[in-house]
């Protein structure tokens, strides 16, 4: 059932070249990182839910 | 459909198949076939990602479900957006950094061969059944309002499909989506535009929409906490959370697609693109539904929107039943026709009483005609018990060949092909991955050369293809078709999520916990939606419950088993 351990990149660590990938930006003029590009996503997010139920509201 | 129509229709889906097995022609190595070759944008990636979400159900079944039941459904898709970003955080960097093929190849390297069997087994049996009704669900519509053979339908857009991604492998698929999705938004564009025009000279957009409101179709936040409701703001952030969560990072045609990506950097951000325009996209799909339905307050529409079907039975009805239903329904509606009038008209003179009076008359004369409608379905039984008298599917159909122009007709089913075609191929080229890379290199060939295995997927990819056609040729369904792929995937995402997040985040948890841990939960998971009517929870909700009791019993298991002993499989080996 089962093979036995060998070595190569371990799950959970990215290697070094997707690492540097990772580092080199987020390709974003206004977002250096991507926890900024992500806070900017869930502001849309709620956004969108927000303009939904005003939406909603004016309409009903 | 004239000689226009079917011009733009073949022309357009020819061309742009034709055009991507033509780009991709020389793919002829294994990772090139299955991967990609490794240099795709963002922009590719999530225009890619967004058409194989988007198959014809979306743009046939979800308007009429906003016809129906209002846009509430949108609320399904508000989880989407925290689910990519997990993805993108968690997922994505790990399986990059691992360059495997297969999210399954992941569980193998982190438990064991047999949970990575699983996992697969459990996507391939799923994405089989749902890669059956993505050609099966436009095909019996698209048949009955064109006027042809439900086989012929369905082998047009199978073989079509099975062609160009069998010859031009992933590359292909993501390829020829950028093309066809432009196609697809363009139509719905137009056609929302000749709606708008289409509509009383005298009500504009604001009009018309305060209309919907009035008839309770834009209820798109609910904040009941009624767990029975299907869809509410709580269901659509968790459990359209878990949904989106399974499906984008659980499920291989997903994956796949991102995978692509010629850097980390570029996945991510294709993922970002879909998880901003996720809900706008749904929203303006559900309008064109709550906007054709104001559109028939004004215009007399069928009492039965499947009118070939209707006919059919008319003619065959000698007690002249139907037509009498018919002629009653389209009193009632006339009588709310004018109702709706006056009360626009005391709105707009500033009579509010007058104006909420008169409402509550067109409410209670759209209750009365909704009852005939569903006479007429009983009606429809009585003659032929085997009739399919769910018609919300071929509501915005109708509304296409009844009103638009010639040109136009064979641009937006051009848009209903175009859009199975993009879905399906995704899904056929992740089930030719998963069985080559998880089951026929892993156990069958282990040794082969890379020109064997090409040949090898190709074989695959016919055999799913062939697999999904005799599927959708065989099988019988009628109830509203988006939510039965749904409901699919609530009951088979929830364990592969499971497994997935105990891989990530319980190191010390191992393969023979979570395997017997995924058996036991998914066998849970199926008696339950069986028993919903007992239960009472909505099948939004079985994923989050899959996904939980999955890691829940998996570490109980683990405790009773003891510390686990490390049995992973080597990386990228046969």
């Amino acid at each position: 059932m089962s093979g036995s351990a060998e070595p190569g990149p371990q799950p959970g660590r990215p290697s070094p070249s997707s690492k540097r990938q990772e580092d080199s930006g987020t390709g974003f003029p206004f977002f250096r990182s991507w926890p900024a590009v992500y806070g900017f996503v869930l502001a849309v997010w709620t956004l969108w839910i927000v303009l939904l139920a005003a939406f909603m509201r004016t309409y009903s | 459909m004239n000689a226009l129509d079917y011009l733009v229709l073949f022309g357009t889906l020819l061309g742009i198949a034709a055009y991507g097995s033509w780009a991709t022609r020389n793919r002829s190595d294994m990772k090139s076939y299955l991967k990609g070759a490794g240099d795709t944008r963002w922009i590719a990636i999530g225009v890619s990602v967004m058409a194989t979400q988007a198959s014809a159900v979306t743009f046939l079944s979800l308007p009429g479900q906003a016809f129906e039941s209002g846009m509430s459904f949108i609320q399904n898709y508000f989880g989407a957006a925290l689910a990519l970003i997990i993805i993108c955080i968690f997922f994505l960097p790990i399986l990059r950094s691992l360059n495997v093929y297969t999210a399954y190849e992941y569980l193998g390297r982190r438990f064991d061969r047999k949970t990575r069997l699983l996992g697969a087994g459990i996507f391939l049996f799923q994405r089989g059944l749902a890669a059956g009704i993505t050609i099966y669900a436009p095909a019996i519509v698209l048949s009955t309002v064109l006027g042809w053979p439900l086989e012929a339908t369905i082998l047009i857009s199978g073989v079509v499909i099975v062609i160009y991604t069998v010859v031009g492998g992933s590359d292909a698929v993501t390829l020829t989506q950028k093309y066809q999705l432009g196609v697809i938004f363009t139509g719905m564009v137009i056609a929302f535009f000749v709606l708008l025009a289409k509509l009383p000279a005298d009500l504009s957009l604001d009009d018309a929409l305060a209309v919907a409101g009035g008839f309770d179709k834009l209820q798109t936040v609910d904040l009941s906490l009624d767990t029975s409701k299907r869809y509410t703001i709580w269901s659509g952030i968790f459990g359209g959370m878990f949904l989106a969560l399974s499906y984008f990072g659980a499920d291989q045609s997903q994956v796949q697609r991102y995978l692509h990506g010629s850097s980390l950097r570029e996945s991510r951000m294709g993922l970002m693109f879909n998880a901003v325009l996720k809900i706008p996209m749904q929203f303006f799909i559900l309008l064109l539904g709550a906007l054709v339905f104001v559109f028939y307050q004004f215009e007399r529409p069928p009492v039965f929107f499947n009118q070939v079907e209707w006919n059919r039975q008319v003619a065959a009805d000698g007690s002249q039943n139907l037509l009498l239903i018919e002629e009653e329904f389209n009193e009632i509606h006339a009588e709310k026709s004018q109702l709706i009038q006056r009360w626009r008209d005391y709105q707009n003179a500033g009579d509010l009483d007058a104006a909420e009076e008169a409402r509550q008359r067109a409410l209670e004369a759209h209750a009365r005609s909704e009852a005939v409608r569903t006479r007429a379905k009983a009606a429809l039984v009585a003659i032929d018990p085997e009739i399919a008298t769910k018609d919300s599917d071929y509501v915005f159909i109708t509304f296409i060949f009844n009103y638009l122009p010639h040109g136009l007709i064979g641009l937006l089913v051009t848009v209903f092909f175009a859009s199975t075609m993009s879905s399906k191929a995704g899904e056929l080229n992740a089930l030719s991955s998963t069985t080559m890379v998880d089951l026929y290199r892993h156990i069958i060939r282990r040794d082969a050369s890379d020109h064997h295995y090409v040949v090898a997927s190709r074989l695959i990819t016919v055999f799913w293809g062939i697999v999904a056609i005799a599927f959708a040729l065989m099988v019988r369904m009628a109830e509203n078709l988006i939510e039965f792929g749904n409901i699919i995937g609530s009951i088979f995402y929830g364990v592969p999520l499971g497994l997935f997040l105990i891989a990530f985040f319980l190191k010390r948890v191992g393969g023979t916990a979570v395997f017997w841990s995924a058996i036991i939960v998914q066998a849970l998971i199926i008696v339950a939606y069986f028993n919903s009517d007992v239960t009472g929870v909505s099948y939004l909700w079985l994923n989050p419950l899959g996904c939980g009791l999955c890691v829940l019993l998996s570490i109980l298991i683990q405790l009773i088993l003891g510390p686990h002993e490390e049995h992973p499989e080597p990386l990228n080996e046969p």
